[in-house]
């Protein structure tokens, strides 16, 4: 058995909770209040990221709930143990997070442990608060603006992820006017997904490639000075990487990613699979970190059902799609989720994401280049 | 990815021929000359903005496969 890719990032779920109910949430158990033990976060510092398997250099993703639903103090305690437990390796950790709960105190943790921050917003109120919702059912736009002008008044980097629907991209000048201000590293464009819990998608009607495509021209033309997309820096990345990194595709290479649940349970591939209940796939939980390492993935006979439906789906886009080359065979996930099926090829997200994205950008250069 | 199938892949070896269509070669040939000749005018000749790409993403993964998870 191939020994797999050495695992590069650690997708942790401190907790499925979140404090807000986005309509397009992928997430099927956001409302249970479980966090995670020490005991586990004391195993996944024993058992995976003191692996052999693991890189020396680890990203630690804190997600797949919101992760600021746990206090400041655990995740000192949680660094210190996973960083005890693994004195070999360097980790670097990240929160990519709803922005509701940012204060001085989460700042100042950020800043000690020098942790990489991710804030969700979805562009002005109006577009962001038709989504991004809180329990109550109210728009959450003021109270994220709240912590981004919290970061901003402590000099703290940060990076937005905004997702796009139909209504953004409708108005793109709405949109970037709001990014070009906002003070970010970096927008990253995400796009409403047929996922998990979330069945459908407003981005799946007629038309929307064409208005994807003109909103990210739109944004090229623009050349807001302050607004930075994750979209056009990662085409420009990808004209000057080697042909083999431009394919390298971790969501298809076996523990390359590996997430852990709440509970301690580990998958691999994409991280919007674990947890996801099926009975096919056992719920994609192919090991236990409370007593066994990411070598128990490979060795699940699940996980080698999965493994051999997923390299089917990396050949059929490898035959049938002009993009594999920068692309490498697509999202397991969103295969899984819109197709029903690990060795399918094309999808509505690989169509926006790669496809679409790819041919503005390069059309723009193009244009704007004779 | 496997790199064994993923070198199987791209070479087409006589072991997999036939694995892949000849259009999804000139295609992907027309994409790889398209951001060679970009490349050649400069476009991407922002190095230290690619640097600071790879600093902020680790280099790990390439662009159309990070979400920020």
């Amino acid at each position: 058995m191939n020994e797999g890719a050495p695992v590069r990032l650690v997708v942790v779920q401190p907790t499925p909770y979140c404090s807000l109910d986005c309509a397009y949430c992928y997430l099927p158990f956001r409302n249970d209040r479980r966090r995670m033990t020490l005991d586990t976060l004391d195993a996944i510092g024993r058992n995976l990221l003191a692996s052999p398997l693991v890189a020396s250099e680890i990203d630690i993703a804190w997600h797949a709930g919101e992760p600021m639903t746990v206090p400041p103090e655990w995740y000192r305690d949680a660094f210190e143990k996973l960083a005890a437990n693994a004195p070999d390796k360097t980790l670097r950790h990240g929160f990519q997070t709803n922005g509701i709960h940012i204060d001085p105190t989460w700042i100042e943790l950020w800043r000690a442990y020098n942790v990489r921050v991710g804030v969700s917003i979805d562009g002005p109120a109006r577009l962001h608060d038709a989504r991004r919702r809180t329990r109550a059912g109210g728009g959450s736009h003021a109270l994220v603006m709240r912590g981004v002008d919290a970061l901003r008044d402590a000099g703290q980097a940060f990076h937005v992820i905004a997702v796009l629907t139909a209504d953004a991209l409708r108005e793109p000048d709405e949109v970037l006017d709001f990014f070009a201000g906002l003070g970010a590293v970096e927008v990253g464009l995400n796009v409403e997904e047929i996922e998990g819990v979330h069945g459908e998608s407003s981005l799946a009607g007629d038309d929307i490639e064409r208005l994807y495509k003109r909103f990210l021209s739109r944004a090229i033309e623009r050349a807001d000075p302050g607004l930075r997309l994750r979209e056009v820096e990662g085409v420009r990345w990808l004209l000057s990487a080697p042909p083999e990194v431009r394919a390298s595709n971790p969501q298809v290479s076996p523990l390359a990613i590996v997430s852990v649940s709440v509970d301690g349970k580990m998958s691999t591939y994409s991280p919007e699979l674990l947890g996801t209940p099926t009975t096919r796939w056992d719920d994609f939980a192919f090991a236990d970190v409370h007593r066994e390492g990411p070598e128990a993935i490979l060795e699940n006979p699940v996980f080698m059902k999965l493994r051999a439906d997923i390299e089917r789906g990396v050949v059929a886009c490898a035959q049938s799609c002009g993009y594999f080359t920068v692309c490498g065979g697509g999202a397991p996930a969103n295969k899984w989720f819109e197709l029903g099926d690990f060795a399918g090829a094309e999808t509505l997200y690989c169509r926006l994401t790669r496809k679409a994205t790819l041919d503005a950008v390069l059309e723009a250069w193009e244009t704007a280049n004779g | 990815m496997n790199p064994l199938l993923f070198a199987l892949i791209i070479a087409g070896s006589p072991a997999n021929s036939g694995l892949i269509e000849p259009s999804a070669v000139a295609e992907r040939t027309a994409l790889e000359e398209r951001m060679a000749a970009l490349q050649e005018r400069g476009v991407s000749d922002a190095g230290e903005r690619v640097a600071q790409w790879n600093n902020w993403y680790n280099g790990f993964q390439n662009w159309p496969n990070w979400r920020n998870w």
